[in-house]
């Protein structure tokens, strides 16, 4: 009982697909997806962190945005693919061929500036990309209008 | 998306985003014709979910598949992630979901809510 228990067990974590059938070049939920860093060090550390002495009590998203002055751009290719996240195989939207996305990563007052590329074929169609949990103050029309822009930017508060 | 900024409860190990999703085997075009299609009197044809996602992976029965047509493979694979004894571990919750609402829990172990959406919380263990 104890040995069929045990197989069972292994065969419950053990992944008949290889990670590129299930989610293409997506690495989340595998040992060797990487563990994040407290906060992003290629930038300027006054006192010590990207964003000085701002914090959520000296701070109000309203009045005053926290800026570091640093741009961080990232290229988003969205394409169609067939994939089996689950096992049952689907056509998926991807982005960088991955499913789930790229991680996106900024620091308190950075802006962040995305180019997407609509890859999209068989067939073709248009998309965009809305970004939940911003204020999106002074870019609200950079919240996923369709059509018209390929380039989105605003900062993350 | 993770947007690192002032912390004020201290933590050893961030494991990234924990992407909780409820999933849908029929084609997205299918789904929303049917919740918008007109239909008096009646609510809305609200689709059934196939599966629940953790980081875009988990298994999924085929013998329950609506479409048999179409290839599919048991135990494709559940997501992992590596925890260490003793360490304060951050998790990066994301409700990536279409419908529903997402209970998250961890067998054994306590979970304390530090933050939501950037925005500090009054700090609570469940």
């Amino acid at each position: 009982m104890g040995l069929i228990s045990a197989v069972i067990n292994t065969l419950a974590i053990t992944s008949s697909l290889d990670q590129l059938l299930t989610n293409g070049a997506s690495s989340l939920g595998l040992l060797s997806s990487s563990t994040l860093p407290k906060y992003l060090t290629n930038n300027p550390l006054p006192d010590g962190y990207p964003w000085g002495k701002h914090n959520c009590t000296n701070t109000n998203p309203y009045k005053q945005e926290v800026d570091t002055g640093v741009t961080r751009t990232y290229d988003f290719t969205i394409s169609r693919r067939v994939l089996s996240p689950d096992g049952y195989e689907k056509n998926l939207i991807l982005v960088n061929g991955q499913f789930p996305g790229p991680t996106i990563q900024a620091n308190w007052g950075d802006t962040i500036v995305v180019k997407v590329t609509n890859n999209i074929s068989s067939p073709l169609e248009g998309t965009s990309i809305h970004w939940h949990g911003f204020l999106q103050h002074n870019s609200q029309w950079m919240d996923g209008t369709p059509g018209k822009y390929c380039f989105y930017q605003f900062d993350p508060i | 998306m993770v947007i690192y900024g002032p912390t004020q409860n201290d933590y050893d190990i961030d494991v990234g985003p924990i992407l909780l999703s409820d999933y849908y085997h029929r084609r997205y075009e299918s789904i929303v014709k049917d919740l918008v299609s007109p239909r008096p009197k009646l609510p809305p044809l609200k689709p059934v979910s196939d599966n629940n996602l953790i980081n875009g992976k988990m298994n999924f029965d085929c013998n329950t598949a609506t479409d048999k047509g179409v290839k599919c493979a048991n135990n494709a694979g559940l997501a992992k992630i590596r925890f260490q004894t003793g360490k304060r571990h951050r998790l990066r919750l994301v409700n990536t979901g279409a419908d529903a609402a997402q209970k998250f829990s961890i067998d054994g172990h306590n979970m304390t809510v530090i933050e939501n959406d950037f925005v500090a919380v009054e700090v609570s263990t469940i």
